[in-house]
């Protein structure tokens, strides 16, 4: 009796503040995927560029199985990675098909539940067309946002660390002099 | 968000001016589309009919409407599809500066850190990681925008399916 207390217009909100959170989980889920596969493409690609350059010595020792093997591997590996994500992805796609029939049933069955007012044609298709702009915004550019953001995040991250932090000299003097010297805030200069 | 309203604002008036027909064909005020029933339904929503042009005429009102939807839904794609173009030029503005930052830094590297740097890894971030920035810039709005959507369109949904009667909730008490 509680949902008579409430409007009908609420049983969007509801559905829709059940996702985001639930859209956090997913960018979560999705940035560890990432973040693992991403050390497993760089694993096969480091294979590759030393398995290249030493193709003359794996045909004179008929090396070419093995090898063959070990890229399989390499590239099974990635593949698992890769469809974990893809799994993560399509349950996304799979909401955003369905949520706005849910949206739409849910608000529908509760405004006649609760009110003695006649479903017209002009209440319906407003809220089916306010519903879809809804969906459009919420279940599909959000979590495209969001995840973009979080996959452009770990990109920028990789490239800081590969490239751009300089890894502490042993040598005594260099550290004193990188620590007080007026341009250890810059980018250091190798 | 105006779209939906406006389709709303037609169905409205096109109900009101097809209401004669009904009434005079059947005979009895009984009928689903009673002019009651239409306006009962309008609760709420009297501010939106200050902004019809004609106050007796529906049938004006109604191609009024209609007009008005049909010019929005086509200034929505001559305004939408710009944006997205410049939305994906800033992105691959920003690959590309990325890709010459990785460039410049790839020539710049000391001996020490050419032995932990291979090419694959290189090649590796501007494939893959720099190729990020491309689309991303795309759906960037929609982190701020999608709840501004959904704080407009609920607040219209109130409008028209947010009202509750008395009496419904006292048949349930009872």
């Amino acid at each position: 009796m509680i949902f008579h207390h409430i409007r009908a217009c609420f049983g969007a909100i509801i559905i829709i503040f059940l996702y985001i959170p639930f859209q956090g989980f997913m960018a979560n889920i999705l940035s560890r995927f990432r973040s693992k596969s991403i050390i497993l493409t760089d694993d096969r690609l480091r294979l590759m560029a030393e398995i290249l350059p030493a193709m003359r010595v794996i045909k004179m020792y008929c090396w070419e199985k093995p090898f063959a093997l070990l890229v399989n591997l390499a590239r099974r590996l990635e593949i698992v990675k890769i469809r974990h994500s893809m799994i993560v992805r399509s349950i996304n796609l799979a909401i955003f098909f369905v949520s706005n029939k849910v949206i739409a049933f849910v608000c529908f069955v509760w405004f006649l539940e609760t009110s003695d007012q006649q479903l017209t044609a002009e209440i319906v298709f407003v809220s089916l067309s306010l519903i879809f702009q809804i969906r459009e915004s919420m279940t599909f550019f959000f979590p495209i946002g969001v995840s973009y953001v979080v996959e452009s995040y770990i990109s920028l991250c990789r490239i800081q660390v590969k490239l751009f932090i300089k890894i502490p000299s042993n040598n005594f003097f260099i550290l004193i002099r990188n620590f007080f010297s007026k341009k250890r805030n810059q980018s250091p200069r190798n | 968000m105006i779209m939906p309203v406006l389709l709303g604002r037609f169905i409205y008036f096109a109900n009101l001016y097809r209401e004669p027909f009904f009434s005079s064909n059947n005979g009895n005020s009984t009928t689903l589309m009673s002019e009651q029933n239409v306006r009962s339904n309008q609760q709420g929503l009297e501010w939106l009919d200050k902004l019809a042009i004609s106050s007796t005429d529906h049938h004006l009102n109604a191609l009024f409407y209609a007009g008005m939807l049909s010019l929005i839904i086509l200034l929505n794609f001559i305004v939408s599809h710009p944006y997205f173009m410049c939305n994906f030029r800033v992105g691959m503005n920003i690959r590309v500066a990325l890709t010459k930052l990785i460039y410049d830094k790839s020539l710049r590297l000391s001996q020490s850190a050419i032995q932990r740097i291979t090419i694959g890894k290189i090649v590796n971030l501007i494939s893959t990681d720099a190729s990020r920035f491309d689309a991303s810039f795309m759906a960037n709005y929609f982190i701020i925008g999608g709840p501004l959507h959904l704080i407009v369109a609920i607040s219209f949904l109130y409008l028209y399916i947010g009202k509750y009667v008395e009496y419904v909730y006292q048949y349930y008490l009872f």
